[in-house]
């Protein structure tokens, strides 16, 4: 019981209370690996050039005439052909990409957050529900303009915050608004 | 039970948080790509933000970019919820 308070009373602070952290990294985020090996680099390329011919077959058939019904027939037989194929070579291009690691859209937020564990923090601001806020800014000159855009970020977060009130408000109006009618 | 619960959870997590993030591509590698910026806002309004350095300094219209993207990412959500809300009221949405 005592453990379901502690976790109740952590997402009040939790919803009252709005932080916002801008980070950076000298070094930068790289997504992808550094250096290929010849036979991951020839992978990469049969990969990519299957692609492209994919979608060049794909707008051929796409631009068959078929002004009869025999025309028609043939574009809608080739399309669905090029569109199978082109399913299936990105498919293997996707998994060529996986194997040799190289990027992957799929997998960009979570090798973005493991990446931010080597980032050092510019700014930091805590603002609770009464207002009270605590600031941490950097005294590095070249972090300058990070922390004009800490600015930015502090207020989108706000904005945010502030969109969370209105939907709970909405729906409690909605809700007494439904039991007066 | 547990595994049901946990992806619940992930999908409840990924519905109500923001993750916004600029990609360029870094020139001299064919499979290198760098993260310009990058922020997450969750549901409550706290956010992490990743910001490269060099980007910062010398790519301004992408810092301006990404504030952008915020923007328009916390008015879809905006935009998700009014229209969760008004399904929970019972209105249509479509008239």
């Amino acid at each position: 019981m005592g453990k379901l308070v502690d976790v109740v009373k952590d997402a009040i602070q939790d919803l009252a209370t709005l932080e916002v952290a801008t980070l950076t990294n000298s070094a930068g985020v790289s997504l992808g690996v550094e250096e290929l090996s010849v036979d991951q680099k020839k992978a990469k390329k049969e990969a990519d050039s299957k692609v492209v011919k994919a979608i060049d077959n794909l707008v051929i058939a796409v631009s068959l005439p078929e002004s009869t019904v025999a025309e028609k027939e043939t574009k809608e037989t080739k399309v669905a052909e090029a569109r199978k194929v082109y399913k299936e070579v990105t498919r293997i291009k996707r998994d060529v990409y996986d194997a040799i690691g190289a990027y992957n859209p799929g997998k960009i937020f979570p090798k973005i957050k493991e990446s931010l564990n080597d980032a050092s923090v510019v700014a930091y601001s805590r603002f609770e529900l009464d207002g009270d806020s605590i600031n941490f800014i950097s005294n590095n000159e070249s972090h300058k303009n990070l922390i004009m855009q800490h600015k930015e970020f502090v207020s989108a977060s706000k904005e945010s915050r502030k969109e969370l009130f209105d939907t709970v408000i909405s729906s409690f109006k909605g809700l007494i608004w439904d039991k007066g009618e | 039970m547990s595994k049901i619960l946990n992806t619940l959870a992930d999908f409840l997590e990924d519905m109500t948080t923001i993750e916004v993030a600029v990609i360029t591509p870094d020139l001299g590698s064919e499979t290198k790509n760098q993260v310009a910026s990058y922020s997450r806002i969750e549901f409550e309004g706290d956010s992490i933000n990743y910001i490269d350095e060099k980007v910062i300094n010398q790519e301004k219209l992408l810092t301006s970019l990404h504030t952008q993207l915020i923007d328009t990412a916390v008015r879809s959500r905006k935009s998700m919820f009014n229209m969760a809300i008004m399904a929970i009221n019972g209105k249509s949405i479509i008239h």
